[in-house]
C-alpha cells in the first residue's frame, strides 16, 4: 500500500511538470479552487433540488418505448405455404423494409440455420447483414444492445430455445431494465425455436416463455399459425423494444396456411377466436391450440369459445374476461408445466375479474412437474395433450 | 503488497512532443475526480450520500483513455472511472443529482451511482452485473462498421470482472469480427477482498490476448503520460485498421472496494 502511495498518478505528474516549470504552485492552486468551486456550486444545486415524485403511470409508461402500430393490410394473394415458410418470409420481407436490420445466430449463413429459416438469406442479404456468430450466446445478446445503442436494429436466433439460459443475463438485466433506466431503446428481436413433441429430450423442448414473462420490459410473442406468424415477426420488427418470438418446432413443416404473399402486420395484444361459443372458453397459445383443436373433434355439440392468445406480453386479458363472462367455464391450457405458468396467471386473473360469473372452477392444464423426457411413450405422458378431453368433460360435468 | 506485476515500480515519465497546454490539461483532468471524490468522502461520513466506489489513485486510467477518444467514440466505463464522466464534461450538478436520485440525473431516481447511459455524451454506463458491458462494446463497434465510420469503442473492466464468461465471449466475438475495441483491463490488484493470485493465474492479463489472437499490450496505469500517449497511438492506428486490442492497465486500488468495507486485508507495505 505505502509502495503505491508513492506512486500517487497524480502527485508524481505534478512534482513532474513542476520540475520541467510547466506547472507553478500558483498554477496548481488555481486549479483547485476553480475546481473546489465549480464542485460546490454543483453540489447545492443538487442538495437544494427536490426528491423525485412520480405517479405509477409514468413510471409504467416508461418500462417500453412507446411504439404506435403500423398496419400493413393483407392483401388477397396468398400461397399455401408452412409455418416455418411464413418465418422465412416475414424474415425476409422485414430485411427489405429495414434496410439496416442483421441477423446473428449460430450458422445461421451459409448453412441457413438448423432449422433452415435463413437458408438464402446469405445470398439475398450478404455477410454484413447474416452473420454467424461464434457460440456465444450471451456475448451476442449484449452485441444486439451495442448495435441498438448504436442506432442498428437486429435479430438474434438462438439456435434451440433452450440455450437462451446461457444469454439469460443480458435479456433480463440489461435489454429488458433499459428503457426505464435511461430510455434507451433495445430494438432487439430474439427468436424461440422452442417446444416438444419431437423427441428431443430435456434440452431441446423446453417453452421457456415464462422465463420472460416474468419479466417487465420484455414482449413476448407466441404465434400458432403460419399467418399470425408471418404477420406477428414483422410487428416485432417494426417495434423499438426487445421481443422475444417464440416459434414451436413442431409446428415448423407440420401446419400449412393460406398467407398472404405481401408485407402485412398484425397487431401485439390481440388474441384471436378459432372458434366461437357460449358454454365454455378454452384459452391456450403455441402447439397446444393445436391439440386443443383436435381434442374439441370429440365434442362436435358442445358451443367452445376457443381463444388463441397469440402474444403473452402485451397479454389481451380483456378478451379472455369478457368470453368467460360470457360463458361462466373456462379451461386454460398451456405446454409448459403448470407452476409459475401463463396459465396459472391468467387463472388467477380470471379469479380476481369474473369471480362472480363462473359457474365451475377455473381449470389449469399444462406438462407434469419433471424435466421433458425423451422417448415417445415419456413424452406423450409429460404433455397435457392427452388429458384435454377428460380435464374438459370434468369442466363440464361440474 | 505485491501485485502479480511489479515491473512498474517507479513513475518514469516518456518523453513526449506533447504541447505544455495539453500536459496541464491531463493534469487538471486528473485532479477533477480527485477533488471531487474527497468531496465524497466527506459527505459519506457525514451521512449525505449513501455508498461510494473510489477510484482514487486510479485517475490517470479514466482520464489518459478519455482525452485519447474522439467526443463522438463511445466509452463504457465501470464503477471506478468517475474520471470518465468528468473528462467528457457532465455538469456536475447532474452527476450529484443523478448519485442522490433526482431528475436533474439521468435516470429519473431509478438507478443509482454509475449506472445511467447517455447518448449525449457517449456514455454507457454499466449495469450492476459485472460482464455484459464488454459485449455491448462489441455491438456498439460492429454498428460503426457496418455505418462504414472509422470510430473507436472504449470499454472498461476490472481484473476481477475478466474471470466472466462475458470477457472470454466478448473478447472472441470482437477477435473473429475484427470490432474496433479497446478492452480497458484496469488490474488493480482486488476484486472486493480477492487478491489476484485468487482470481487467474496467467501471470498477466495482457497474455490471454494470445488465446484470442489479439494484440495486447500493458501500461502503467499510474503513470498518465504513458497512458495518454500509448492509447492514442493505438487509438489512431485502431480507426485506420479496426480490430480490437486488449489493455492492461497496471494499477492499485488505494480505497476499500467500496467506503464500507476497509482495506485490512491489504498489507501495508
Ligand atoms: C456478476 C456479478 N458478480 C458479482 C458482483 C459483485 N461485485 C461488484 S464489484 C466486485 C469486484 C470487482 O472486481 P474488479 O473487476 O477487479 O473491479 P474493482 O472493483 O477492483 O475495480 C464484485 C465481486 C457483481 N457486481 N456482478
Amino acid at each position: 500500500m505505502n509502495e503505491w502511495a508513492a506512486k500517487d498518478p497524480i502527485s508524481n505528474f505534478k512534482e513532474f511538470l513542476q520540475e520541467k516549470n510547466i506547472l507553478t504552485e500558483e498554477i496548481d492552486n488555481e486549479y483547485i479552487n476553480e475546481i473546489k468551486v465549480e464542485i460546490d456550486e454543483n453540489l447545492q444545486l443538487a442538495f437544494e433540488e427536490e426528491v423525485v415524485i412520480s405517479s405509477t403511470s409514468e413510471e409504467l409508461n416508461d418500462v417500453y418505448q412507446e411504439f404506435e402500430f403500423q398496419h400493413f393490410e393483407e392483401n388477397y394473394e396468398t400461397e399455401n405455404i408452412r409455418f416455418i415458410d411464413a418465418i422465412a418470409e416475414g424474415l425476409k420481407q422485414s430485411m427489405q423494409k429495414h434496410e439496416d436490420l442483421v441477423l446473428m445466430g449460430q450458422d445461421i449463413a451459409d448453412y441457413g440455420g438448423v432449422f433452415k429459416i435463413t437458408e438464402n438469406s446469405l445470398t439475398d442479404f450478404g455477410k454484413d447483414r447474416v452473420r454467424n456468430t461464434p457460440i456465444c450466446e450471451s456475448g451476442i445478446v449484449a452485441t444486439a444492445m451495442g448495435l441498438s445503442i448504436n442506432g442498428v436494429k437486429s435479430m438474434v436466433e438462438m439456435q434451440f430455445a433452450d440455450f437462451v439460459s446461457s444469454g439469460f443475463n443480458p435479456i433480463v438485466n440489461y435489454l429488458a431494465k433499459i428503457h426505464y433506466r435511461w430510455n434507451q431503446q433495445a430494438d432487439v428481436v430474439i427468436r424461440m425455436p422452442c417446444g416438444a413433441g419431437v423427441q428431443a429430450g430435456p434440452f431441446h423442448s423446453q417453452t421457456n416463455e415464462a422465463w420472460f414473462t416474468k419479466t417487465p420490459g420484455l414482449k413476448v410473442v407466441y404465434p400458432a399459425f403460419p399467418k399470425d406468424a408471418k404477420g406477428l415477426l414483422n410487428t416485432a420488427f417494426n417495434d423499438p423494444n426487445p421481443v422475444l418470438f417464440f416459434e414451436h418446432k413442431a409446428l415448423y413443416r407440420s401446419i400449412r396456411q393460406e398467407v398472404p404473399t405481401n408485407y402485412y402486420t398484425i397487431p401485439f395484444g390481440k388474441a384471436a377466436f378459432l372458434q366461437e361459443g357460449n358454454e365454455v372458453s378454452i384459452v391456450t397459445y403455441g402447439a397446444a391450440v393445436h391439440w386443443a383443436m383436435e381434442a374439441l373433434l370429440e365434442f362436435p355439440n358442445l358451443s367452445v369459445d376457443l381463444i388463441d392468445l397469440r402474444t403473452l406480453q402485451p397479454l389481451d386479458i380483456e378478451t379472455v374476461f369478457n368470453s368467460v363472462k360470457k360463458t361462466g367455464r373456462v379451461l386454460i391450457i398451456n405446454e409448459d408445466s403448470i407452476f409459475g405458468s401463463i396459465a396459472s396467471d391468467i387463472a388467477a386473473q380470471i379469479a380476481e375479474e369474473c369471480f362472480e360469473y363462473l359457474d365451475a372452477p377455473i381449470k389449469r392444464l399444462g406438462s407434469m412437474e419433471t424435466p421433458i423426457p425423451f422417448t415417445k411413450n415419456l413424452e406423450d405422458q409429460y404433455l397435457p395433450k392427452n388429458r384435454i378431453n377428460e380435464k374438459l368433460k370434468e369442466l363440464m360435468a361440474y | 503488497m505485491k501485485p502479480a506485476t511489479t515491473e512498474f515500480t517507479t513513475i518514469k515519465y516518456p518523453d513526449t512532443k506533447l504541447s505544455d497546454s495539453t500536459l496541464l490539461k491531463l493534469y487538471r483532468g486528473m485532479l477533477k475526480p480527485r477533488l471531487i471524490e474527497e468531496k465524497m468522502l466527506i459527505l459519506l461520513r457525514q451521512g449525505r450520500i449513501s455508498k461510494w466506489f473510489s477510484g482514487i489513485g486510479q485517475e490517470a486510467i479514466s482520464i489518459g483513455v478519455t482525452m485519447a477518444m474522439q467526443e463522438d467514440e463511445y466509452i463504457l466505463p465501470m464503477h471506478r472511472n468517475l474520471g470518465v464522466f468528468t473528462a467528457r464534461e457532465i455538469p456536475l450538478y447532474r452527476l450529484f443529482s443523478q448519485w442522490q436520485g433526482k431528475a436533474n440525473g439521468f435516470t429519473k431516481g431509478r438507478d443509482r451511482s454509475f449506472h445511467f447511459g447517455t447518448q449525449e455524451y457517449k456514455i454507457v454506463g454499466m449495469i450492476s452485473h459485472l460482464g455484459p458491458q464488454l459485449g455491448v462494446a462489441d455491438g456498439i463497434a460492429l454498428a460503426h462498421k457496418l455505418k462504414n465510420e472509422n470510430k473507436l469503442t472504449a470499454v472498461f473492466t476490472g481484473e476481477g470482472g475478466t474471470s466472466e464468461g462475458d470477457f472470454h465471449e466478448a473478447l472472441n466475438i470482437a477477435s473473429v469480427w475484427d470490432l474496433p475495441v479497446l478492452f480497458c483491463v484496469e488490474n488493480n490488484g482486488y476484486g472486493l477482498s480477492t487478491p489476484t493470485t485468487e482470481q487467474y493465474r496467467c501471470k498477466n492479463i495482457m497474455d490471454r490476448g494470445i488465446g484470442y489472437g489479439m494484440e495486447a499490450h500493458q501500461i502503467d496505469g499510474n503513470n498518465i503520460l504513458e497512458v495518454f500517449t500509448k492509447v492514442s497511438e493505438i487509438a489512431e492506428s485502431v480507426r485506420k485498421n479496426p480490430r480490437p486490442v486488449l489493455l492492461e492497465f497496471i494499477t492499485f486500488r488505494m480505497r476499500g472496494h467500496e467506503e464500507a468495507s476497509g482495506t485490512k486485508y491489504v498489507p501495508q507495505d
